[in-house]
């Protein structure tokens, strides 16, 4: 077990590091800027809370990637949209951030407030990785640690109430991924 | 490579952590899907709008790892003297306060959950009562909490900066007592110098005498030094009284804070003596 000294030093490194890929990645789920740099803070704290339990072998990425999309869906469930003044906001948002398809970008964002309603954590993750992270079956298993058979059960039973703009924005990889 | 990587897969990439087969076959890929490139493309671009300000983001961090940090709290130490001259002081000073500085029980170590610590400062009074232990804090002025004769008060305080810090006792007449640091002969000290960030819990105790009525505790916290004369008995009701006119529990009101403490931060805990 690392002292709290050597946690702060590794995570200032890891921060260094993955500060930038990490905000990226709350971007593609958040779709505004600056929410995406709060995930990005509360993304490293949570990662020193759970040192402990880092296991991912030599790589902290792929931890802190899960880590980073519990932060985002954890702030779609707790924070209020800010599309109550849309207009200002969607200016803001799409002002200093890129999206693949900007057209849809609010709207990914309202489906997936939307969606986190209905949807528990764990297939809020699954649904996430899935369609708007690009992560094939087999990856989204061994990154929630669950068989990749049920990671398709869940998909196949949760892919009629997903909506549109989700689906379409990973069908690609749903495409690709062809499994 | 025919199927398209993931996102975490392109950020590996980006990042060069992949082995050199696995790289090539994305780099071949790449080549041939315009989606992938594209959202490679808008990776490095979010990424660099990140790193524009990365050493701001990371100054933010280390606050906040700081105060995830509450079980290394450091342990101030204070001139042996000093628990005997503030007895005397209080003594002569005839204040509402008695000092025993005797007692050192000590308070448990977790962070008080009634703080929600930023980053910036924050100031709570560990009380011991008999056998218990409880906090106060940054309570509404409404709010402030009773506490009474021989109660032992003990100090945290977290900061996000190295920096200085100031703690009087302000009673219900207005009237000041330096407690940390102390002066017996009410004489104008350099502030206390923390020398890091991160939680602390004050040597020393205080025990309250008899009085009745409503004092306050005030935090000063400032990252450049200062002394403690410049907070003067009518700065101390002014500070007291906008925190009431705010009837919020921060008090951060600089306002009135001479230009030496333009930066500073200051804390202030109600409570009713009864």
């Amino acid at each position: 077990m690392k002292t709290a000294a050597e946690r702060t030093e590794l995570i200032e490194q890891l921060h260094r590091k993955y500060a930038g890929v990490i905000y990226d990645l709350c971007v593609r789920i958040l779709r505004d800027p600056v929410e995406a740099e709060d995930a990005v803070q509360e993304t490293f704290i949570n990662a020193f809370k759970a040192m402990d339990s880092f296991s991912y072998g030599e790589s902290h990425l792929p931890w802190l990637y899960r880590i980073g999309t519990n932060a985002c869906l954890k702030m779609l469930r707790t924070k209020k949209r800010k599309g109550a003044t849309p207009m200002e906001n969607v200016e803001t948002a799409t002002r200093d951030v890129a999206f693949d398809d900007p057209a849809n970008g609010m709207s990914v964002r309202a489906e997936l407030e939307l969606l986190q309603q209905k949807l528990d954590e764990r297939n809020m993750e699954i649904v996430v990785s899935h369609y708007l992270l690009g992560m094939n079956q087999q990856e989204v298993a061994d990154s929630l640690g669950i068989s990749r058979r049920a990671v398709v059960k869940r998909l196949t039973r949760l892919k009629k109430e997903l909506p549109h703009d989700i689906v379409s924005n990973g069908q690609s990889a749903a495409e690709f991924s062809n499994d | 490579m025919t199927e398209c990587p993931s996102h975490l897969m392109l950020a590996q990439y980006h990042c060069d952590e992949l082995d050199g087969e696995t790289r090539q076959k994305i780099a071949g890929h790449l080549h041939d899907c315009d989606r992938c490139t594209s959202s490679l493309s808008t990776l490095r671009q979010n990424a660099a709008t990140y790193e524009l300000n990365i050493s701001t983001h990371a100054g933010a961090l280390r606050e906040s790892l700081a105060a995830e940090t509450p079980h290394n709290a450091e342990v101030l130490s204070f001139p042996a003297r000093r628990k005997t001259m503030i007895a005397v002081g209080f003594a002569a000073a005839a204040a509402i306060m008695v000092l025993s500085g005797i007692v050192f029980w000590q308070p448990k170590s977790e962070t008080p959950s009634d703080i929600s610590f930023k980053g910036a400062f924050s100031f709570t009074a560990v009380v011991k009562r008999d056998n218990r232990q409880f906090n106060i804090s940054m309570a509404p002025e409404l709010q402030a909490p009773e506490l009474q004769e021989n109660d032992a008060i003990r100090f945290m305080i977290q900061t996000g900066h190295r920096g200085f810090v100031y703690i009087f006792n302000v009673d219900h007449k207005g009237a000041i007592t330096s407690l940390y640091p102390f002066d017996d002969a009410g004489r104008s000290m350099p502030a206390l110098s923390l020398q890091r960030p991160g939680a602390h819990t004050l040597d020393g105790s205080i025990v309250l005498d008899n009085s009745k009525g409503r004092e306050y505790f005030v935090a000063i916290f400032s990252e450049s030094p200062f002394d403690t004369g410049v907070i003067n008995a009518p700065l101390a009701k002014a500070l007291i009284s906008d925190n009431k006119e705010n009837g919020d529990t921060q008090a951060s009101t600089t306002d009135r804070l001479p230009g030496a403490l333009k930066d500073a931060v200051v804390r202030v805990i109600a409570f009713t003596k009864k």
